[in-house]
This record gives structure tokens, C-alpha cells and sequence, in this order.
């Protein structure tokens, strides 16, 4: 209750801080010398979404905070209304509009040709571009990253089955899937790989008991990419006592005791990436993908693996990430 | 795999939030109360019970805390559509978006103390017990979902066996007749009130504490509408409803499982949908309470 009445106390202290930082900053810096950027969230509320959208986040914290950027974030946007909420910022004068989800290509591609004096940055997995100069994609290697993801589940296994739960088989989740199996298959040959789906990215009570599902099927590592319904995955895997690999930040601190690891997508960085393209004025439109390299593992939980395991995993993931492991590249469908 | 003991846990797991929350609806409806904002107080209480939670560090307490917040929230409602009164449709769906803006805004403050996952809430079978496959699915059964089996009997006997149930439901009837009979029509509707606020709460905390055990914004996504339609589809009697809730949670338990049958999940989510649809069109016509959604003037 304390802890509570605290953090009441420290929200309306940050307010009352950024109110006067605010009134400070009035008459010593333009707001004219500031880049004016948008970005568009399908979930509320990102900062407490762990996983993809807390890494979002996380880039505009440093757009602002690293470049100065003034930035706004439009949160809980659905599907049909994302074109005509970019299309808003383009004509109030943003100079760059950023979309977050793969699941928002098709308004960037309507929107984009049509404001040709707004750039429109895609963050996320896209295989095109929209027919105009004034845009760039900044997106992550799904296939490196699953295949990471596989080479840790498949050589922490004991049951040899391992499953991945994610909102929708877009073509990002079809991506970090193949790559889970196919990295799982070189180290762990007798692996096996159970993949399902909860319906969409909000659900956390479906996406809870579709994980569970997978446990009772015999999986005893389990792979999370459900947007806000990950934290059910998660607390299907610490119910049913198997291990969770963290997807895009550190899930550690969610339940230390059940996370095996985290695999790290470094989201800030693309937004660093593009904040020094805007900056030098490099911005091409092109996808930028950031590959296995980019991706970190967080330390590997001591209480589920011996030494000899961990020295084994994090061993195959340096030798992939150098390019001397090498994994096979086959694409797998889902449903 | 897909029809096991499993299955009747996932069932159970899903269909106890809505079976707690439509125990709430039916006593206010039968009082002559239309119960819209269910979603809404569920809602609240799902936040203030994962808050109760996590703060106090024992689950039982975030029930305690889920129920009652939604009691305050029956009486809010109570005030706004019984003692005003204001027209109890517009009220109703007001109170679910309010709902929505008020638990997001406490969650955002309190984001940084919900990462983790509340305390678990279970048991497990004492060890001589453990053994046995019949005691193992006994408490591997929800500990809320026996309450609501609990509470199904606690609200029918109240309802239809007890002179205050008499009462609730002769406002929710006739409610010229009532005050004739010298009822109290408004004292009577806010209590009535105030226990469906509570158990809408006490539904929202089994959802959040009992269940998933973490806050999301919205994160009831219609149960409280759903809980609404098992009413309705239980013509207003406390088993047909619990029979409504128990359906809807065996045929989204179904659905979740059949994907194992491969092909395309979304197929399978439909399942519950139209499982309800299909017995709601079957089922025979219920009557309503007479008085449900009629505003009461006082003179």
C-alpha cells in the first residue's frame, strides 16, 4: 500500500518536474530546432508491454533523450485507422512519422507517396517499399533471431520438444519460427518444434492457455512473441514449471525464476540508426536490416543449466553470430 | 489430447470470471437494474485486484481488494441510475468507458511495481492425497471456480429461497407494487447494486489474480458482455446462467485446443462464438424482469 501511495506520489513528482523543466526550457531553446516526429503504437500503454513494444519505447526515449528529438507516440491505434492517423501528423507539419508493426506496411505504403516533405520510417519487418524517396525501413533479421532463439532452446531442452506461441503468423513471427527450427535442428537433431497461436496480440488469457496446451503437449522451453498477451505465455510456462526465453528485452525482472534468457532485438538502435540518417541527411529509401550481430543474449539463468551447458550455448551463439556456425535457411509455413 | 482433464481445467480456468460476474448481473437485473457497466466494474476490479496483489504480496487480499473496488463501483451505480436517476443504457455503457480510461491511467502509474507477475493462487493436494488422480483434478481445480460454484448457491437460495431474495426480486418485478407493499425500492436496488458491483469485481480479480496473474489495459475484452449474454441466455436463473458461462469457456477451451488438429487457428476462435450464437438462437425465450432498464421516479 505504501509502495502504492509512492508511486502515486513519484508520478504527480514527475509531472510537477517535467511541468517546470517545460517552463524552463520556453525562451532558452526553439522548439523550430527540434526534428518533429510521430510514432504509432497498436498497443496502449508500450512502456509496460514487455518485449517489442517496450523496445519501441525505449528508441523514442532515445530520440529524445540522445537526440533531442520532439517526439509524440499515438497509442492503441487499430488497423484501419493507422493511414489516416499518419496522414494527420504528415499534414500538421511532423517531419517524420514512424510505424511499429509489420502490421502497418499497408498504410505506409498508401501514405507515404502522398507527403512527399514527411519522411515515413517502418521499424518492423517489411519485404517492400512504397513507391516514394521519402522513406526507409529499419528492421530486424527474423531469421537470425529465431535461429539464436533455437540454438538456445534446442540445446536446453530435456524433453527435446520446444514451442513457440506468437498473436498471428505474420511474416515476422514465419521468420523467427523457420529460424527457431532450423537452429534448434543443428544443435539438437531430435528436436521438435510445437507452434500455435492465440488469435491476436492483446489476449493475455487466450495466449496463457494456448501455452499451456504446449507444455501439456511436452514442451519444456517455450518461445513468446504474443504482443501484450506474452505475459500469459509467461505465466502458462512459470504455472506449468518450464523454462521462457525472453523475446526482443530482458524478461528477467518479469519472473527471474522461469526466464532461461532473454534474447535481446536492439530496437534502440534502429532508432539511433535513423536519427543519424535524419541528422546527416542520408535517408535513403532502402530496408536497413540489423542482423545476428545486433542481437545480445542476456546471461543464462544458472538455476536451469550447468556450466558446461552454458559455456556450450553461448558458445554456438558467438560462432553463429561470427558466421562460423552455419544454419541452413528454409522457410516454413504456418497457419 | 484435446477431451481430457485438461481440457475441463481450461474450461474451468475460463468460464469462472464470467460464471462470478454474471452471479452479479443476474441479482441486479433481477432487481430491476439493467447491469451494462459489468464490463466496465469488472474491468476495475481486475485492476484493483492485481494491485491488491502485488502490493500486500498475497492473492487472497487482491480479492478482497477487486471485490471491493467493485462495490464501490455498484454504488456508484447505484447513485447514478437508482437514486437520480439517470437513463441506465447510457449509464451503462458511460461507466464501461469510463472504466477503460480510469484503470489506464492508475496502471500507468503503478506500471513500474506491476512488471512482475502477482503471487500465484493455488494449492495442491496434501501429500497422501497427491496420489490419487481424483484428488490431483480436485485441486487442480481454481481455487475462485469452487467459489463460484459457492456463490451459485449462496445467490440462488437468496434469490428464490429467502425473504430479502423475495424482496429484490418482487422491485425487480413490479416496482408499483412493491412500494405499495411498503418496500423500500431504492434501499433495496443499492444493495442489489452494491453486491452485483462486487461480484463483477470479484469476477475481474479472478481473471487477473486468479488467472493470468497481470494487468493489461482492457484486459476483460468483453467478458463482461459475455457474462451479460450467459444471463440473458439463462432466462434469469442462476443454473441455466452458470450454464451459459460454463458453454461459452468449454467451446473458447475447444477452440484454443483444436489448433493441435492443425490448420488455420482462426477457424477454431470462431467455435465459442458460434456455439452461443447457435444455442442463444435455439434456446427457448426467456421473460425478463419487467422492470429491467425502466427508470424509477420517487415520489
Amino acid at each position: 500500500m505504501g509502495t502504492f501511495t509512492a508511486a502515486i506520489g513519484r508520478h504527480f513528482g514527475r509531472m510537477l518536474a517535467a511541468v517546470a523543466l517545460c517552463g524552463a526550457m520556453i525562451g532558452t531553446a526553439s522548439a523550430q530546432d527540434k526534428i518533429k516526429a510521430a510514432v504509432i503504437f497498436g498497443v496502449s500503454n508500450p512502456a509496460s508491454v514487455n518485449g517489442w513494444d517496450r523496445g519501441h519505447y525505449q528508441g523514442v526515449r532515445k530520440l529524445i533523450d540522445e537526440h533531442g528529438w520532439d517526439v509524440t507516440m499515438a497509442e492503441n491505434v487499430p488497423f484501419p485507422l493507422i493511414a489516416s492517423t499518419a496522414e494527420n501528423y504528415a499534414k500538421s507539419g511532423f517531419q517524420v512519422v514512424i510505424f511499429t508493426s509489420s502490421g502497418q506496411v499497408k498504410a505506409w505504403d498508401q501514405v507515404a507517396p502522398n507527403y512527399p516533405n514527411t519522411l515515413f520510417a517502418m521499424l518492423s519487418t517489411t519485404s517492400s517499399l512504397p513507391k516514394s524517396n521519402n522513406v526507409a525501413a529499419y528492421a530486424p533479421d527474423f531469421y537470425s533471431y529465431g535461429v539464436i532463439n533455437g540454438l538456445i532452446a534446442g540445446q536446453a531442452t530435456k524433453s527435446n520438444k520446444i514451442a513457440g506461441v506468437a498473436g498471428l503468423p505474420v511474416k515476422a513471427v514465419e521468420d523467427m519460427f523457420s529460424g527457431i527450427i532450423e537452429g534448434a535442428k543443428v544443435v539438437n537433431p531430435n528436436v521438435e518444434f510445437l507452434s500455435a497461436f492465440s488469435g491476436d496480440w492483446t489476449n493475455i488469457p487466450r495466449a496463457r492457455e494456448v501455452a499451456a496446451l504446449q507444455i501439456q503437449r511436452g514442451a519444456d522451453i517455450v518461445l513468446g512473441n504474443a504482443g501484450v498477451g506474452t505475459r500469459g505465455i509467461l505465466d502458462a510456462s512459470q504455472s506449468g514449471k518450464t523454462r521462457f526465453v525472453g523475446y526482443a528485452t530482458d524478461w528477467a525482472v518479469d519472473a527471474p525464476e522461469t526466464v532461461l534468457s532473454s534474447v535481446i532485438l536492439d530496437v534502440a538502435g534502429w532508432y539511433d540508426a535513423l536519427a543519424k540518417d535524419v541528422a546527416s541527411g542520408k535517408v535513403e529509401p532502402k530496408i536497413n536490416e540489423f542482423g545476428a550481430k545486433t542481437f545480445s543474449v542476456m546471461p543464462l539463468n544458472k538455476e536451469h543449466l550447468t556450466t558446461e551447458e552454458i559455456t556450450k550455448i553461448e558458445d554456438s551463439v558467438r560462432r553463429y553470430q561470427a558466421g562460423e556456425l552455419s544454419v541452413p535457411v528454409v522457410a516454413h509455413r504456418f497457419k | 489430447m484435446i477431451f481430457d482433464l485438461e481440457f475441463v481445467l481450461s474450461a474451468l480456468r475460463i468460464a469462472t470470471p464470467l460464471m462470478i460476474v454474471a452471479l452479479g448481473v443476474l441479482i441486479a437485473e433481477r432487481a430491476g437494474v439493467l447491469f451494462l457497466g459489468a464490463e466496465g466494474v469488472m474491468l476495475c476490479g481486475a485492476l484493483f485486484g492485481i494491485l491488491g496483489a502485488v502490493y500486500v504480496g498475497d492473492p487472497w487480499m487482491g480479492v478482497v481488494w477487486g471485490l471491493s473496488a467493485g462495490v464501490v463501483m455498484g454504488l456508484v451505480t447505484a447513485v447514478l441510475t437508482v437514486w437520480l436517476p439517470t437513463d441506465q443504457v447510457v449509464m451503462g455503457l458511460a461507466m464501461n468507458i469510463a472504466a477503460i480510461g480510469l484503470t489506464s491511467f492508475i496502471f500507468r502509474i503503478a506500471a513500474d511495481d506491476l512488471q512482475q507477475m502477482s503471487p500465484p493462487m493455488g494449492w495442491s493436494a496434501p501429500g497422501a492425497l497427491s496420489e490419487n488422480p481424483i484428488a490431483a483434478f480436485l485441486f487442480a481445480v481454481p481455487p475462485l471456480a469452487w467459489l463460484a460454484v459457492i456463490l451459485y448457491f449462496v445467490v440462488w437460495y437468496m434469490l428464490f429461497r429467502s425473504a430479502p431474495g423475495l424482496l429484490l426480486r418482487s422491485v425487480g418485478q413490479n416496482v408499483k407494487a412493491a412500494r405499495s407493499a411498503g418496500i423500500n425500492v431504492v434501499l433495496v436496488r443499492t444493495v442489489a447494486l452494491a453486491l452485483a458491483g462486487g461480484l463483477a469485481g470479484l469476477g475481474g480479480a479472478a481473471l487477473t489474480v486468479g488467472w493470468v496473474r497481470s494487468f493489461a489495459d482492457d484486459i476483460t475484452a468483453g467478458r463482461g458482455f459475455i457474462a451479460l449474454a450467459a444471463v440473458y441466455f439463462g432466462r434469469w436463473y442462476p443454473r441455466w446462467t452458470l450454464f451459459g458461462c460454463l458453454l461459452f469457456g468449454l467451446g473458447e477451451a475447444l477452440a484454443l485446443r483444436t489448433q493441435v488438429l492443425g490448420g488455420n487457428a482462426h477457424f477454431y476462435l470462431m467455435i465459442p462464438y458460434l456455439l452461443t450464437v447457435g444455442v442463444l438462437a435455439f434456446a427457448e425465450r426467456g421473460c425478463a424482469p419487467r422492470e429491467v432498464g425502466k427508470p424509477y421516479e420517487q415520489l
